[in-house]
């Protein structure tokens, strides 16, 4: 038997891709019988000095990493964080394929003191953020200029709020909000999602 | 089945051995397949197999609904087998029957022995098979498309499931039955098949067949298995563009 | 829930482009999507059509079988359209029995087909009060971009006209092509803000204020309608509409046609 074992080259599951004497099984690809095969359509990849066989997906599902930018639904706050159900990775159209329960701590929504969470984040808020953790329990921060409130209702009449200086505005009931806003509340542009 | 008496103008096998569509008893109805062919799935095939036209669509792994059905270690493969009201040739009532809640089951559980489900706890792998047109044979062209539909969705699998019939007309055991010899034959034998591993992943029978006359069947169908298997394969080829050489075994030494 | 939220956010996004007199797909206002039709699609129907308008596909298959008229138009075939906005088609969709979304769709396409007379239903009846055909108008979403009003009402009206009334196999004759006497098509409009345009895409149907659909025949008169929505439409936005509708509805006439 002669193994096909040349980085790059296209693999669908099931196709041999090395064997488990020299490589460690990698990302898209699974060990049986002594041999590692592709669990997916991609490329693969041999990496030589980790010696691991990696098969770099065409069409991945979407599992949260340290790293990813997010929008997510402020579902509830506590005093010491904000409870948040991510609905999508920005840039991304397919759905979050793991956990999208996720929290922001206190000391996580800005680069200054907040007591409160309540004070910067309020249920019905869409926030960007960018997840710090994700595993054992998803984690997300809001600090930074990008980061924070990207749309936000009125706390009373649930009117979208417009900016106005550094804080928010109910056009409706006339009074203002405070959050932790992103450089782009309501003004930012949808980036063209990729498959 | 075998209980409808053959009308006179029907000729299951005529004296040349060839069956009512002129196929011999071991060859299989023209079969074409395309993988993604929608855009809002996360990944989709469409089978032509003879006179079925069969789409498949897969959503996920994602949050699972109704939430009752999740398992936190793994991820559930749901199918649903529809079939359109126009598909056959005496109206079918829209929405699902016994017979689409059976096949909708034994597909998702072929199909979960292939998907690495525990790496996606709490989620919903939905797979939706639609027949648009029906002809002999949809919940194995439904099985071929949905394995394609997984591949294209990236959901990890430790193979491609493909599936085939056998079956027995006009005493003849013969591959992949027609819908006259499905209508008027004596038996049928649906096989889901994963090739690597040589599984059998989908199993029904109905009809009379002797030991000898199902060991044939059941052989003819793995055959016709991997037949199928080779076609789903073109087809992710072509919608990845694995190129010529990817496929191609390198000469000894050279890797 | 969660995709509601992305949808609240795409429509600040869709009525800042509005504002600047574009699209998110760079289409006018007044601009329909690409559209193929693909004609005797299924052969297991008596007549079948496939549409595809934008990235909206739906198949619509025609079966016909005989039955009893209904007492009230013994000389008239019966007509029965459903539409089934299967999840196959979007995540938006679920499986079950038709919800109101589908019913809606259902009906629409229904009573433009029906009000605008596209069948000659008294050549549907076979003996009067006793046998006339019944036909189902069965529309299937296959792939979900918005406005299943419009692709729904163009492949029932494409699969009616390329439909054969089956009478040789119930023994009632010979076969012949369905009567058709009108081509009535439907042309939807959203109101987004202030802004009205045609043809939505699904992320335009979800944040339009208000909706309406306007079939027309070939002779410029409107045959049915109907307002969707929660928002609401100004007596000369109804007229801008109908006049959309005449002009385009002639432009996929004339298409179906050649």
């Amino acid at each position: 038997m002669i193994y096909l074992s040349r980085t790059g080259r296209k693999v669908l599951p099931g196709d041999e891709v090395a064997i488990a004497e020299e490589y460690i099984s990698g990302e898209g690809t699974y060990e049986a019988d002594g041999r590692i095969y592709a669990s997916a359509v991609g490329e693969l990849d041999l990496d030589m000095s980790e010696k691991t066989a990696r098969v770099i997906l065409e069409n991945p599902p979407i599992v949260l990493m340290d790293g990813d930018v997010v929008f997510a639904d402020v579902t509830d706050t506590k005093p010491a964080m904000a409870i948040c159900s991510v609905v999508a990775q920005e840039g991304k159209k397919r759905s979050i394929s793991s956990e999208t329960l996720a929290s922001v701590h206190v000391s996580k929504i800005a680069s200054s003191y907040v007591e409160d969470a309540g004070d910067l984040l309020r249920a019905g808020d869409l926030v960007r953020a960018q997840v710090i953790q994700a595993e054992p329990s998803v984690q997300l921060t809001t600090s930074g200029p990008h980061f924070g409130v990207i749309r936000a209702l009125c706390t009373v009449c649930r009117t979208p709020l417009e900016r106005k200086g550094r804080d928010l505005w109910c056009t409706r009931c006339e009074h203002d909000e405070r959050r932790k806003l992103a450089d782009d509340y309501r003004e930012f542009e949808l980036a063209k999602p990729k498959h | 089945m075998g209980g409808t008496p053959i009308p006179n103008d029907i000729k299951l096998l005529d004296e040349n051995g060839k069956r009512v569509d002129g196929r011999r008893p071991d060859e299989m109805r023209p079969i074409k397949i395309e993988a993604g062919v929608l855009n809002k799935a996360d990944g989709s095939a469409y089978v032509e197999w003879g006179l079925n036209k069969v789409l498949a669509a897969v959503y996920g792994p994602r949050e699972c609904h109704p939430r009752h059905l999740q398992n936190t270690t793994r991820a559930l493969v749901q199918c649903h087998y529809n079939m359109a009201a126009f598909s056959v040739d005496d109206r079918k009532r829209p929405g699902p029957d016994r017979r689409s809640h059976e096949i909708s089951k034994i597909t998702s559980e072929a199909l979960t022995h292939v998907v690495f489900t525990e790496y996606f706890p709490r989620t919903s792998i939905d797979v939706y098979i639609e027949v648009l047109q029906a002809n002999a044979g949809t919940r194995c062209a439904g099985l071929t498309a949905a394995s394609v539909a997984l591949a294209d969705a990236g959901v990890p699998m430790r193979d491609l499931v493909a599936s085939c019939a056998a079956g027995k007309a006009a005493d003849t055991v013969m591959v992949d039955l027609g819908k006259e010899e499905d209508n008027f034959g004596q038996a049928d034998v649906p096989v889901g098949y994963v090739p690597r591993t040589e599984e059998i992943v989908l199993l029904q029978m109905d009809g009379e067949l002797t030991h000898d006359e199902y060991t044939l069947s059941l052989k003819m169908a793995i055959e016709g298995c991997k037949k199928v298997y080779e076609e789903q394969r073109n087809a992710l080829k072509r919608r990845y563009q694995v190129r010529s050489v990817d496929a191609v075994e390198e000469p000894k030494g050279v890797a | 829930m969660s995709k509601d939220v992305m949808a609240d956010l795409k429509r600040d996004h869709i009525v800042q482009l509005l504002s600047k007199g574009t699209r998110v797909d760079g289409r006018a206002f007044d601009e329909m999507r690409p559209l193929t039709v693909e004609i005797n699609y299924v052969l297991s129907a008596e007549g079948s059509a496939r549409v595809r308008l934008g990235k909206t596909d739906v198949l619509v298959g025609i079966k016909m079988m005989v039955g009893s008229p209904f007492p009230d138009t013994p000389n008239s075939g019966v007509m029965t359209t459903n539409a089934e906005l299967i999840p196959l088609a979007s995540e938006t969709f679920e499986s079950g029995p038709p919800d109101q979304e589908s019913i809606e769709v259902s009906r629409v396409i229904d009573r433009g087909i029906r009000e605008g007379h596209a069948v000659d239903m008294k050549k549907l009846c076979i003996e009067a009060g006793k046998e006339v055909w019944i036909m189902f108008l069965d529309i299937h979403a296959l792939d979900f971009d918005g406005n299943l009003f419009d692709a729904g009402n163009i492949g029932a009206l494409a699969a009616l006209k390329s439909a054969i009334v089956p009478a040789a196999r119930a023994g009632k004759g010979e076969d012949y092509p369905m009567p058709i006497s009108h081509e009535p098509i439907s042309v939807t409009a959203v109101k987004i803000g202030e802004h009205l345009l045609i043809d939505p895409t699904h992320d335009e149907e979800r944040v339009a204020d208000a909706r309406l659909t306007v079939a027309t025949l070939e002779n410029g008169s409107i045959c049915a309608m109907q307002k969707g929505g929660s928002g609401s439409l100004k007596m000369d936005e109804v007229f801008k509409i109908i006049e959309m509708s005449r002009k385009r509805g002639a432009e996929v006439r004339a298409k179906l046609s050649g």
